[in-house]
């Protein structure tokens, strides 16, 4: 089997917007507690950037939820 | 007989500035002893301007023959090298040395290549200013503007004559520092920053433009080496030759734009390829 091209590889989409919110965050103060800069908070949310794995569970550890409530490949429910 | 005079007047000033002046009055300050060589190189070339400004003898350097500068400039720099390389190893200097004239932080593997502080970019992350380039509209039009003026007025300086040359190539630079200037706040610096200053999506775009960005530069020197080959065998074609003694000369106006040709490209590259890892990701969002 090969690998699948670049296209067709499977999106990451998120609630770290929805999340953020509950916890009455701003992407700045996220993107702080994580080590990011804010606006990769932004791309992330608007699903143009999928993270790393690393960064993924330090998003979910300060949120305080699961990755899997956090991230889910598109297409899965 | 005159070469002799140079190198041991380079040999005084250098065991001078070595031997006694860094030691006794610089110490370990790196930041100073840089400085202070620009004092100490600058000596040699007055001494030769005063003894050879006026008669400007032919020095001959290997099988080169040079002018007084150049010799002196050349000469200097091949004595003062290892000269300068001893005495930072002897004092354990080496790395503070060479640190002061890089952007990235100490230790940094972009050290040799970083084009912006970590202050600088961290400024920029945060800078609303220049907003206006960061459109995809502006960036699309920058990354256009850019190339057409590179490619259309380094061609309108290469057809200026000798007598029009200042004044047109001195606009023609000032516009390429321009350009170099908007393209690198159109992506914040990004392109030339140390993966100090930046976070792992910022990191992966910096490296994804540098592929696109040597892909380029391959593509540019393939066109450039084209170039000058057809360029020599028109301006030299000569029918009662035999077809393979070619001799390519140019004009100062001619080389003055070949050269911000190839140091406008040079610098824009990597911010350009960033400019479009941006907007082709813009273009692949709004597609799904």
């Amino acid at each position: 089997m090969g690998r699948k091209p670049k296209t067709d590889e499977d999106r990451v989409a998120n609630r770290v917007e929805d999340f953020r919110t509950q916890a009455g965050l701003s992407r700045q103060e996220l993107a702080d507690q994580v080590g990011v800069h804010y606006q990769t908070i932004g791309y992330i949310e608007r699903g143009e950037y999928s993270p790393s794995l690393v960064l993924a569970l330090q998003i979910a550890d300060v949120l305080g939820a699961s990755v899997e409530e956090i991230f889910w490949l598109e297409g899965e429910s | 007989m005159n070469e002799l005079l140079v190198v041991l007047y380079i040999l005084v000033t250098l065991a001078v500035a070595y031997l006694w002046f860094y030691p006794t009055f610089v110490g370990n300050n790196v930041r100073a002893m840089a400085w202070w060589d620009v004092l100490v190189s600058g000596f040699p070339f007055g001494i030769s301007a005063v003894l050879f400004w006026q008669s400007d003898p032919v020095f001959t350097l290997f099988t080169f023959e040079l002018n007084w500068f150049f010799f002196t400039l050349i000469t200097l720099v091949l004595i003062e090298a290892p000269i300068l390389l001893l005495y930072l190893k002897a004092r354990n200097l080496s790395s503070e040395y060479w640190a002061q004239f890089s952007m990235a932080p100490k230790g940094s593997p972009d050290a040799g290549w970083a084009a912006a502080s970590v202050k600088d970019v961290e400024k920029s992350l945060n800078d609303s200013r220049w907003d206006g380039l960061r459109t995809p509209g502006a960036k699309r039009f920058l990354l256009v503007a850019s190339n057409v003026f590179l490619i259309g007025s380094s061609a309108l300086v290469f057809n200026l004559s000798d007598n029009q040359w200042t004044i047109y190539t001195l606009v023609h630079i000032l516009f390429v520092f321009v350009f170099w200037f908007l393209l690198r706040q159109s992506v914040r610096l990004v392109a030339d920053a140390p993966q100090e200053a930046l976070d792992e999506m910022l990191l992966k775009k910096r490296n994804e433009s540098y592929v696109i960005a040597y892909r380029w530069l391959a593509a540019f020197a393939f066109g450039v080496a084209i170039a000058l080959l057809v360029y020599t065998i028109l301006v030299d074609s000569d029918v009662s030759s035999d077809g393979f003694n070619y001799a390519v000369s140019f004009t100062w106006p001619q080389t003055q734009a070949f050269f911000w040709f190839l140091m406008g490209y040079l610098a824009m590259l990597p911010s350009m390829a960033l400019l479009s890892v941006d907007l082709k990701s813009k273009k692949a969002k709004g597609d799904n």
